[in-house]
């Protein structure tokens, strides 16, 4: 007998991809669709690593103090480093208190024992023998009935022998068939370009199907970002004016005011390009833009959102060069604390040419946005810490207050706030007091915290429980993760042959290189000022 | 509730003065902390709760609910009841205040929804209804928990009610008071139109309608469902019916969602016995009069049988709060346990406020209910 779980769960077991997907079953009209995923075991690649201890697992130990997890939920942690069940355990615990969450003695508990560590090598054949073995003891001993997540949260550059080598140890897609299901969860980057992109999804091809493989992009599990779907196809007054007629263009920033901190050898590698375009920006950009899918079921979203991606021309090479800007941080004052320059950070050669900020004007070719562009930017060391989507409309089409002090009036903006100030401002003028016809731009604002109190459930959360439960809409596709690479190849090429122009230095604290003004001032426009 | 929740009663109770209490609670809202080291407030909500109850002792067992349902919908709760004991010299109505801040984890201010209490005096019931609107948040929803249930409150529920986008009821525990269950049961058809009626009592027997639902998910057990003969529905004794509401209610639950009709209903012996008729013949629904063991529990097991020999069954232990689904053929028993731990009033309500609009398959299930009780007088 299994051992009793500690909570309803409620699946489909004759479904291979776990979800209660036939409506045909009359007893499953208008039933309230549980979220409450089967027992599993998340075999986690990169066990000990940043990732790991600082998203994975205290999200996954907050899901347990809410009581989402499934009864018998196992982490089976799989890293190089040799280190005993106990020390693992005691190190995830220290993570959790420094990522702010003071576990609970007894939810602790409870989590913890379902936690198991394995060291091992990932190239060798024997170390996924040693997994196989003990997924079949959780099975018993823990009643995970045969599912199974592999998340690769280990080194991009391990990720296709991983593939393979699970591959061939039948604990991909030809165990399908067999007892319960198997999903694999890839974290970005998903390549470095289009070429490896491609590489790498053949390679998961050959070993798992579409359906199992959920390419996460912690973007889409932010609340702020799934809203933007509710805002736009939830009410009835945006649909209207979301195309080229109303709207002037569209702004959508990613600004940190930290550095690279650690991470400079994988930043080197990275850049803002790969790190926060291809992916985070890309994503959000089709989000604002896709047309509304007929229902909200996982492929009609993801179709939608590829149309996007295609519906943008790479530029050409020689286009490049006035369409983007790339800068690198130099050294500078962030709120009032000394920065040092990018190329002084650990890890970064002191020649580095990684851009660490960039911004880009694209254009979508279609019916709906023909002629807006949008504007995307994104860098590390800038003014402050702000992710925002800003919809820019068009002025009013004829000025009647063109005789007073108020000729030139703002133009009505649609700012989401993804973070920090989770929440939605539509700003427009109002008459200031007095007898002058003077107006002012006023925000009416909406604001996650103050409207529904609650904590905003981190990214991670939401998304582990979606793969669980075997909703992948969050997840990018493959078609969508090589678009979007085709997408950015040109930028990618441009920035790093060797005919490349050599890269420009914003102080830190500025909100970019000058540049990038530039790049809006001759259309007569400007960055908003966050 | 936490203990590390600030409670503030702002005032003692006072005759109703929308303007002052409203004063009163911006003050409280828009005051800085005093001395170093305490967290600032913000005041939060997102919908109106009203709830109906029978009298003061009521009342008071409803702040740690409230303070929990806030967490997750933050809004202001109006709390109403008639207090027959309102002396001479004392107004008829009379209010008071409570806030609830909750901290947020990290370095965040604290989360304040509040509560207002208003107690009527029989004389000035008539005056409640347009009392208890003018203290709702403008423009944001307005959910009514009739939680006492009692016919006499019913005139101000209706009335409460149009302003309200649903209404909420726990027939499970307060048909006691009604002694009947024919009496609420068409409740929806009394409601004003666009008000959607929740009942706790069917969202406790969700976990019942996933497993039986669960047993005919793969499509070569689909055709089963045609194939039902007789289905029992046993549960506890509930106060004052020979028909335990929520055996009727998950009946009228299996009769609106096969399309079941109606032959003939009888007694025999202990047992309620309605014949129906499905696609392929005669079902047998049977509900046998509950005689012993606890009382209030609810459901305590489902069995199906088909024709064909096949058979499922879900059965609820009280004592382990473990359900046990098991479908048994000619070739195989297969055997599913889990838990079902009794859900507290506050997380119900937390799900149903969560859930905007008329749940058709709750309102097919409640007439064909409704229905059912009927047939059997």
């Amino acid at each position: 007998m299994h051992k009793r779980p500690d909570r309803v769960t409620l699946y489909d077991v004759s479904s291979s991809a776990g979800m209660i997907k036939d409506d045909a079953n009359p007893l499953r009209h208008g039933q309230r669709m549980s979220r409450s995923p089967a027992p599993c075991v998340m075999v986690i690649f990169g066990g000990s690593g940043d990732l790991t201890r600082r998203k994975l697992v205290p999200a996954l130990y907050r899901l347990s103090q809410r009581r989402s997890l499934p009864g018998g939920f196992t982490i089976l942690s799989l890293s190089r480093t040799d280190l005993g069940e106990e020390k693992y355990r005691d190190g995830l615990r220290r993570s959790l208190v420094e990522s702010g969450t003071t576990p609970e003695a007894s939810t602790w508990e409870t989590f913890s024992q379902g936690i198991h560590y394995l060291s091992g090598d990932y190239r060798v054949p024997a170390t996924y023998e040693r997994i196989k073995r003990a997924l079949s003891e959780y099975d018993l001993e823990r009643g995970t009935a045969g599912n199974r997540i592999f998340y690769l949260a280990a080194s991009p550059s391990d990720y296709a022998g991983i593939i393979q080598n699970l591959g061939a140890a039948d604990l991909g897609w030809k165990r399908a068939e067999a007892a319960g299901w198997t999903r694999i969860v890839v974290e970005k980057p998903f390549g470095r370009d289009l070429e490896s992109a491609r590489a790498l999804n053949k390679v998961v091809e050959g070993h798992f199907h579409e359906d199992q493989v959920y390419r996460i992009d912690h973007y889409l599990g932010k609340e702020t970002v799934q809203n933007l779907l509710v805002l736009r196809f939830g009410n009835g007054i945006f649909e209207p004016i979301w195309n080229r007629q109303y709207v002037d263009s569209v702004q959508i920033t990613a600004a940190e005011n930290i550095g690279v901190g650690t991470r400079g050898t994988y930043y080197e590698e990275a850049g803002a390009l790969r790190d926060m375009i291809q992916n985070h920006i890309l994503q959000l950009l089709t989000l604002v833009a896709m047309e509304p899918p007929a229902d909200f079921a996982p492929n009609s979203v993801r179709d939608e959102k590829v149309k996007v991606l295609r519906s943008i021309p790479p530029p050409p090479a020689e286009a490049v060069e006035q369409i983007a800007v790339r800068g690198q941080y130099g050294s500078g004052f962030i709120a009032g604390k000394p920065a040092v320059a990018y190329r002084q950070e650990k890890h970064v050669s002191p020649q580095s040419s990684t851009e660490t900020y960039a911004a880009i004007r694209l254009t979508i070719d279609n019916w709906r946005w023909a002629g807006v562009p949008f504007y995307v930017r994104t860098g590390k060391n800038l003014a402050k810490q702000a992710t925002e989507i800003a919809i820019v409309f068009r002025r009013a089409p004829h000025q009647i207050f063109r005789q007073t002090a108020a000729e030139e009036i703002a133009s009505n903006v649609l700012a989401l706030r993804i973070q920090p100030d989770e929440g939605i401002a539509l700003k427009f003028v109002a008459k200031q007091p007095g007898q002058s016809m003077n107006f002012q731009p006023v925000n009416m604002e909406f604001q996650y915290g103050s409207t529904f109190g609650m904590h905003l459930a981190s990214a991670y959360e939401r998304l582990l429980v979606d793969c669980m439960v075997g909703d992948p809409t969050l997840f990018n596709r493959a078609d969508s993760v090589e678009a979007a690479w085709a997408l950015v190849q040109p930028f990618v090429d441009a920035w790093s042959g060797p005919g490349a122009a050599s890269i420009v230095t914003y102080a830190s604290g500025s909100w970019g290189p000058p540049e990038a003004d530039r790049l809006l001032d001759r259309e007569r426009r400007r960055w908003r000022l966050l | 509730m936490d203990s590390s929740e600030t409670i503030a009663n702002l005032g003692t109770p006072m005759g109703v003065d929308l303007d002052a209490m409203m004063r009163e609670l911006n003050a409280f809202h828009t005051a800085t902390p005093e001395h170093a080291g305490e967290i600032p407030a913000i005041r939060a909500c997102s919908c109106n709760l009203i709830i109906i109850v029978s009298d003061r002792n009521e009342a008071e067992t409803l702040p740690p609910v409230l303070a929990d349902v806030a967490e997750w919908h933050p809004c202001r709760s109006l709390v109403a009841f008639r207090q027959p004991a309102l002396t001479t010299g004392q107004t008829p109505m009379q209010a008071w205040i409570r806030v609830q801040c909750r901290p947020q984890p990290g370095a965040g201010p604290q989360v304040c929804s509040e509560v207002i209490t208003l107690a009527v005096s029989p004389e000035a019931a008539g005056g409640l209804p347009n009392t208890l609107l003018s203290f709702l948040m403008p423009d944001l929803p307005v959910f009514l928990y009739w939680r006492s249930a009692k016919d006499t409150e019913w005139e101000l529920v209706r009335d409460l009610a149009r302003a309200a986008g649903m209404l909420i009821v726990d027939l499970q525990t307060s048909l006691g008071h009604v002694g009947e269950v024919r009496s609420m049961l068409p409740l929806q058809e009394h409601l004003p139109q666009g008000v959607a009626l929740r009942d706790l009592s069917w969202q406790r027997l969700t976990p019942w309608r996933d497993l039986i639902a669960q047993f005919f998910d793969s499509r070569p057990a689909r055709s089963l469902l045609q194939e039902l003969d007789i289905v029992e529905i046993r549960a506890s004794e509930s106060p004052g019916e020979s028909i335990p509401y929520p055996a009727l209610l998950l009946a009228g639950w299996l009769i609106s969602s096969l399309g079941w009709s109606e032959i003939s209903a009888g007694r025999e012996g202990t047992t309620w016995i309605s014949r129906r008729r499905n696609a392929s013949g005669e079902v047998q629904l049977r509900l046998p009069v509950a005689d012993s063991g606890p009382a209030g529990v609810g459901v305590l097991a489902v069995s199906l049988t088909t024709r064909s020999g096949a058979s499922f069954s879900v059965v609820f232990d009280p004592e382990s709060e473990c359900m046990t689904a098991s479908a048994a053929s000619a070739e195989e028993t297969l055997i599913h346990e889990v838990p079902l731990p009794a859900k507290g009033e506050a997380e119900m309500l937390i799900a149903e406020l969560s859930l905007p609009g008329e749940d058709t398959v709750f309102r097919g299930a409640s007439s064909a209910a409704a229905a059912l009780e009927k047939s059997f007088h």
